[in-house]
C-alpha cells in the first residue's frame, strides 16, 4: 500500500513590531516603529526572491502573525499581498489569516481588510478581566476586546480568539467565565494556551529573582480538563493541543504546518519549510533589512535528514486529532520502525496513547503530558 | 658522578615549591625566555588551572660552579597531603632537598611531615626561606621557628624570593656545597631505581629511573626484578623541559627509559632494573606498597562505555601509581570499578582527569574508608563498599580506621577546631604553643569523619589559618550502620553508606531532601525513604507530574521544539533506572553536596 501525503504550501509574513510589549511573550518583535518602512519594504524584497522556495505550488493559505500585524498601514498590508498575488498562483478560496490587537479594530479597517482578501481574523484577546490584562502588560481591556469581537464578526464571521490559562494566581472560575462568555459570543474557533514563563521576558526575570511565583501546576491541569470538557461538548473540535474549532472552521493554515506542508516564512525570525530542509531569518530587524538591502545573507539554513523528518513528524502529528499514522511510517521509514515502536506497548498500557486502527492517539491524560510521550517516541 | 646533585624541594602546599623550581630552571638556562611560563613543569592544565602540583617532575639543570661544570636533577613534588606518597618516592631518589617554608605563614602541617619523610631517608636538608619579598613576610620569627624544629643553625638557613629570583644564586651554591655527590659504582652491575611512570599514547611507557650503580645503554637488554620481565632499552636519555636521548645513563644520574611497554600493570614503581646478562645482586629497596584511604564507585556514565573507562583508568594509573581498582557491580548502575584513593582530593583529581585526559564521563558513588566487619564467629571481613558490608544476624561489630591529625593553627581559632573536631567525633590528645599565638592540635578520630568536608570546613572556619596533616594510627571498634535509600520501595546499593549510629537519622533526613531536589517528576509519585534494616528513619516525596506540554508548536516553533525534547531525550539516556524510577546521574553524587 503506498500511501499519499497531501501537502499544501502556505506564506507566513512576521510583522515584528508591538505597541507594547506583554510581559509574557518571547516571540521576535520590536516596540520601535521607526524601521517599520525598510523592514516592510525588504520583505516585498525577500517574497521575490524566495519565490521559487517552494516550487510551483499553489498557496492555500496566507498568515501575517507577529507581533502584532494590526500595526501594518492599509498600503503595506496591500502591497504584500499584492506581491503574492504577482508572485506566486494563490488558490481562489485561500484563507487569509491577520492577527489583531483588539484596540486596532474598528469596522472601517475591517471593511479595508476585507477589500485586500483578508478573510479570517486572529483576536488577541486572552481574557476579558482586567487584572490579569494588567499583570500581563496587555494593551486593551475586556470591554474593547468584548467591542472587538463584535465588530469582527459584523465583517468577517471567520475568527478565532486566543484564551490564555495558568495564569500566575489564576482559578478555574475566572477560566469559567471567560470560556462561558466566549461561547456564549458564538466564536467558531479558539486558541487557549497555558502560560509559559520564558526566560528572556519580564516574568522570567520575576520568576527568577522570585518575585513572581509559578502557576500551580493543580488549577492549570483543571483548567485544560474543564476546556475539553466544555468545547467538546459545545461541538468544537480539539484538533490539536493548544487550538479547537467548530467544524469547517479550523486553521488550514496551522494544519499545514502539522502536516508537513511547505512553508514560506517572511520577515525577520521567520521560518520556512519546504521538505528538505528548514530555514530561519535573522532574528533583528535591523540586521534583516541591511542584509536584504545589501543582497548578503540573512537566514540560516539546516538540512533535514530522515530522521529529523521523522522526529518532526511525531513531534507534530502527535498533537493533533488525527495523531501519528504507523502505516505510513512503516512505509516511509523503515529502518526506525523497530526503534519507533519498542515504546508504545508501555505508552499503551499506561493509558497515555490509545490505537484507532493504524493511528496513534492521545488520551485525554496523554494530552497533558504530550511533551514527555513525543520524547519517549523520538528516534535518537 | 662528583658533578652530579639530586634533590628535591619539599613544603607545605601553597609555600611556593614550583615557583621556586622556574627561577632555578631560570637561572641555570635550563629553560629560555620564550619558553618560560609561571609553573613550567606543571604541564597537566589542570596542575595549572589550580596552581598546584599533582605528580612530581624531574628536570636536569647544567650549572656552573667556580668553572666546573655541575649537573642538577630537580625534582619537584605535590604539596598536599593527599600525595605525600608522591613526595617519597622523589626523596628515594634524592641526596638532598630544599625545605621550603614561606616567611608569612611559617610552619606548617605538611612542612613538618614532609620533613620527617626527607630525614628518615637520611637526606641532607637545606632550609629556605622562601616568599620574604611578601609584606606579611616575618623573617626573623619565621626563622626562630626553623631553628627550633631542624636543630639547624640560624646562619644555615637561606633566604628567597621566589617570585622575585631574590637568593636564587645563592641557594644553587649552597645545592653544590651542601648536598653530597651521589654514591656509587658505575662499574658495578647495574642497579636502578623505578621512581615514577608516564603514559606516552605513542610510544608506550616511559620510565624514570635513578641510576645508583653501573650505567645503561641505548640498546641494552635489560630485566625488571619484581616483575622479572626483560626488554631492549629502544631508547634512554635525560629530562630537561623535553626528553633529551643519551647513549647512556650512568650511576648517579636520574634518566627515563622507553621500551616498548604497553601495558601498565608491567611496571611497578619502586621495582629495580638491572641488566639481563649480568643483573645485580639484590633489588634496592622500594617503597611500601601505597594504602588508599578512601573507596569509591566509578562507573561510566552510558553503560556501554564500560570497556573504554577500564582501558582510560589502566592508562591513568600508569602514572598514578597510587590509583587502585577492582571491578565492581551495582544494580543501580550496572559495571564499574571500585577505585581507592590517596583521599578526597586525589579523588575529585582521578575523576577529572578521567574527563580531560580520556573523555570519559563518570558517575562516583558515595565515597567510603575501609570498615572491617567481624562476624559472630569472629572472623574478619574487609569492607570497602556498603554493599560488602555483612547482614545484621551475622555482624559481631563493626571496626573503622582512625587517624591521628595535627593540625596547625592560630589560638583564635582553637575554640571552632575543637568545636568541628568534637563533632566528627574527634578527641584531642595535647595542645602545644609553638610560639605564642600558634598552636600544635593534636586530635585522633575516625578516618571516615574526615572524607567529606572536614578540610574545607577547617579551611573556613580558620579563614585559611590552620593547615592539617594526618596518619592512620590503626582500627578501633565503632558503631556503625549501614544506611540504605530506598526509591518506591526499592534498594539503590550505590547510595547506601555506612554511617555512625548517633548520626544516621541526620544523613537520612539531608540525603532524601537532596534527592527530593534532584529526582525529576515523573508520572507516578515517588517515594523516597532512608532506612536502617528493616527501619524507616526518613522520608520525602516526588509529587507526580501532572502535566509536561508546551503551549504553542507552529512554524516556528517546530526545530527549536523538536532541539529541545531530543536533547531532554539524550539527558532522559543517560539517566539510570532502579525499578520504575529514572536517577539522573547527580543524584549518585548528592552525599557530596549534603551541607551545601
Amino acid at each position: 500500500m503506498t500511501i499519499v501525503k497531501y501537502l499544501m504550501a502556505s506564506i507566513y509574513f512576521h510583522i515584528p513590531y508591538c505597541r507594547q510589549a506583554c510581559h509574557y511573550c518571547d516571540f521576535h518583535f520590536s516596540t520601535n516603529t521607526s524601521t517599520q518602512a525598510r523592514v516592510v519594504a525588504a520583505m516585498r524584497k525577500e517574497l521575490e526572491l524566495r519565490r521559487a522556495y517552494i516550487g510551483k505550488d499553489t498557496i492555500q493559505t496566507i498568515y501575517f502573525g507577529g507581533g502584532t500585524p494590526s500595526v501594518l498601514h492599509q498600503e503595506e498590508l496591500s502591497s504584500l499581498l499584492e506581491d503574492c498575488f504577482r508572485y506566486f498562483s494563490v488558490s481562489p478560496g485561500a484563507e487569509i489569516t491577520l492577527e489583531a490587537n483588539p484596540d486596532d479594530v474598528s469596522l472601517p479597517v475591517l471593511r479595508d481588510w476585507k477589500a485586500l482578501g483578508v478573510n479570517r481574523i486572529s483576536l488577541g484577546v486572552q481574557t476579558f478581566q482586567s487584572q490579569p490584562l494588567r499583570q500581563m502588560n496587555r494593551i486593551h481591556t475586556g470591554d474593547s476586546a468584548r467591542r472587538a469581537i463584535q465588530e469582527v464578526q459584523e465583517i468577517l464571521p471567520n475568527i478565532t480568539v486566543d484564551l490564555m490559562y495558568g495564569l500566575v494566581g489564576d482559578t478555574l472560575d475566572r477560566l469559567k467565565e471567560d470560556t462561558e462568555a466566549l461561547i456564549q459570543l458564538n466564536i467558531p474557533h479558539l486558541s487557549a494556551y497555558c502560560l509559559t514563563i520564558e526566560e528572556k521576558t519580564a516574568f522570567g526575570q520575576w520568576h527568577k529573582k522570585g518575585k513572581l511565583e509559578t502557576p500551580e501546576e493543580d488549577i492549570s491541569v483543571a483548567q485544560f480538563d474543564y476546556l475539553m470538557d466544555v468545547l467538546e461538548s459545545q461541538g468544537y473540535l480539539h484538533y490539536e493541543i493548544s487550538n479547537f474549532g467548530k467544524p469547517g472552521y479550523l486553521s488550514q493554515h496551522n494544519r499545514n504546518y502539522w502536516q508537513g506542508g511547505n512553508y514560506l516564512g517572511i520577515g525577520p525570525g521567520a521560518h520556512s519549510y519546504n521538505q528538505q530542509s528548514r530555514q530561519y531569518n535573522v532574528e533583528n530587524n535591523v540586521s534583516y533589512f541591511t542584509c536584504i538591502e545589501k543582497s548578503e545573507t540573512f537566514y540560516e539554513i539546516e538540512y533535514l535528514d530522515e530522521k529529523i523528518k521523522l522526529n518532526e513528524y511525531l513531534l507534530t502529528g502527535i498533537r493533533t486529532m488525527e495523531g501519528i499514522d504507523l502505516e505510513y511510517i512503516r512505509a516511509t521509514y523503515p529502518q526506525y520502525w523497530g526503534e519507533l515502536s519498542a515504546p508504545l506497548p508501555i505508552l499503551l498500557t499506561n493509558g497515555l496513547v490509545l490505537q484507532k486502527e493504524s493511528r496513534i492517539l492521545l488520551t485525554r491524560k496523554g494530552k497533558h503530558l504530550s511533551d514527555r510521550i513525543t520524547r519517549d517516541l523520538f528516534i535518537s | 658522578m662528583e658533578r652530579i646533585r639530586n634533590f628535591c624541594i619539599i613544603a607545605h602546599i601553597d609555600h611556593g615549591k614550583s615557583t621556586l623550581a622556574d627561577r632555578l630552571l631560570e637561572v641555570t638556562a635550563t629553560v629560555n625566555k620564550r619558553q618560560m611560563q609561571a609553573q613550567v613543569l606543571d604541564d597537566m592544565d589542570l596542575e595549572k588551572e589550580r596552581g598546584i602540583t599533582i605528580k612530581s617532575h624531574a628536570i636536569q639543570m647544567d650549572y656552573i660552579y667556580k668553572g666546573e661544570k655541575y649537573i642538577l636533577n630537580l625534582i619537584d613534588t605535590p604539596g598536599h597531603v593527599d600525595f605525600s606518597y608522591e613526595v617519597s618516592r622523589s626523596i628515594a631518589a634524592c641526596e638532598g632537598a630544599l625545605l621550603l617554608v614561606d616567611a608569612s605563614q611559617g610552619i606548617q602541617a605538611q612542612t613538618i611531615s614532609n620533613l620527617y619523610l626527607a630525614m628518615e631517608n637520611n637526606l641532607e636538608i637545606i632550609p629556605v626561606l622562601n616568599k620574604i619579598d611578601l609584606p606579611g613576610a616575618m623573617p626573623e620569627e619565621v626563622k626562630d621557628q626553623m631553628v627550633d624544629l631542624l636543630g639547624c643553625d640560624r646562619n644555615g638557613i637561606l633566604s628567597a624570593s621566589g617570585k622575585e629570583g631574590t637568593g636564587v644564586p645563592e641557594l644553587l651554591e649552597a645545592i653544590v656545597e651542601r648536598i653530597p655527590a651521589p654514591k656509587g659504582n658505575k662499574d658495578a652491575a647495574l642497579q636502578a631505581l623505578i621512581f615514577d611512570s608516564v603514559y606516552n599514547s605513542f610510544r608506550g611507557i616511559e620510565v624514570i629511573f635513578r641510576c645508583y650503580n653501573g650505567s645503561i645503554r641505548k640498546g641494552d637488554k635489560v630485566k625488571f626484578v619484581a616483575t622479572g620481565k626483560e626488554y631492549f632499552a629502544d631508547e634512554i636519555g635525560i629530562l630537561r623541559l623535553t626528553k633529551e636521548p643519551r647513549d647512556v645513563v650512568e650511576a648517579g644520574d636520574v634518566g627515563y627509559l622507553i621500551s616498548g611497554i604497553k601495558t601498565a600493570k608491567e611496571v611497578k614503581v619502586g621495582d629495580t632494573i638491572t641488566h639481563f646478562d649480568k643483573p645485580c645482586q639484590q633489588a634496592i629497596k622500594g617503597f611500601t606498597e601505597v594504602k588508599p584511604m578512601v573507596f569509591a564507585g566509578v562507573y561510566p556514565v552510558d553503560t556501554s562505555d564500560f570497556e573504554d573507562l577500564r582501558e582510560s583508568i589502566e592508562k591513568l594509573q600508569l602514572n598514578d601509581a597510587s590509583l587502585v581498582w577492582e571491578p565492581e557491580t551495582s544494580a543501580a548502575l550496572g559495571f564499574g570499578f571500585r577505585c581507592g584513593f590517596l583521599g578526597m582530593l586525589h579523588m575529585e583529581i582521578v575523576q577529572e582527569r578521567l574527563e580531560r585526559e580520556f573523555d570519559q564521563t563518570v558517575i562516583t558513588t558515595v565515597p567510603s574508608v575501609q570498615f572491617w566487619a567481624f562476624d559472630t564467629n569472629g572472623e574478619k571481613h574487609i569492607v570497602n563498599a556498603p554493599s560488602e558490608m555483612l547482614d545484621p544476624n551475622k555482624l559481631e561489630h563493626i571496626e573503622e580506621p582512625f587517624i591521628k591529625a595535627q593540625i596547625i593553627t592560630k589560638s583564635d581559632y582553637i575554640g571552632p577546631i575543637m568545636g568541628l573536631c568534637m563533632d566528627k567525633r574527634g578527641v584531642l590528645k595535647n595542645q602545644t604553643y609553638l610560639t605564642t599565638d600558634r598552636v600544635e592540635m593534636n586530635f585522633e578520630m575516625p578516618l571516615s569523619e574526615m572524607v567529606f568536608d572536614f578540610f574545607d570546613k577547617l579551611k573556613s572556619i580558620s579563614r585559611g589559618y590552620a593547615s592539617l596533616d594526618y596518619e592512620l594510627i590503626g582500627y578501633r571498634e565503632s558503631n556503625m550502620v549501614k544506611l540504605d535509600i530506598l526509591l518506591n520501595g526499592e534498594k539503590v546499593d550505590a547510595l547506601s553508606a555506612i554511617v555512625h549510629r548517633d548520626k544516621a537519622y541526620e544523613w537520612g533526613k539531608k540525603l532524601c531532601e537532596k534527592l527530593r531536589e534532584l529526582l525529576p517528576r515523573q508520572q507516578f509519585e515517588i517515594a523516597i525513604q532512608a532506612a536502617i534494616g528493616a527501619k524507616i528513619i526518613s522520608r520525602e516525596t516526588v509529587k507526580a507530574m501532572r502535566k509536561d506540554v508546551l503551549a504553542k508548536c507552529y512554524g516556528g516553533d517546530i526545530s527549536r521544539k523538536r532541539k529541545l525534547l531530543e536533547k531532554q531525550k539524550k539527558g532522559k539516556k543517560r539517566m539510570r533506572q532502579v525499578g520504575n524510577v529514572e536517577i539522573p546521574q547527580e543524584a549518585f553524587m548528592a552525599v557530596l553536596k549534603l551541607n551545601d
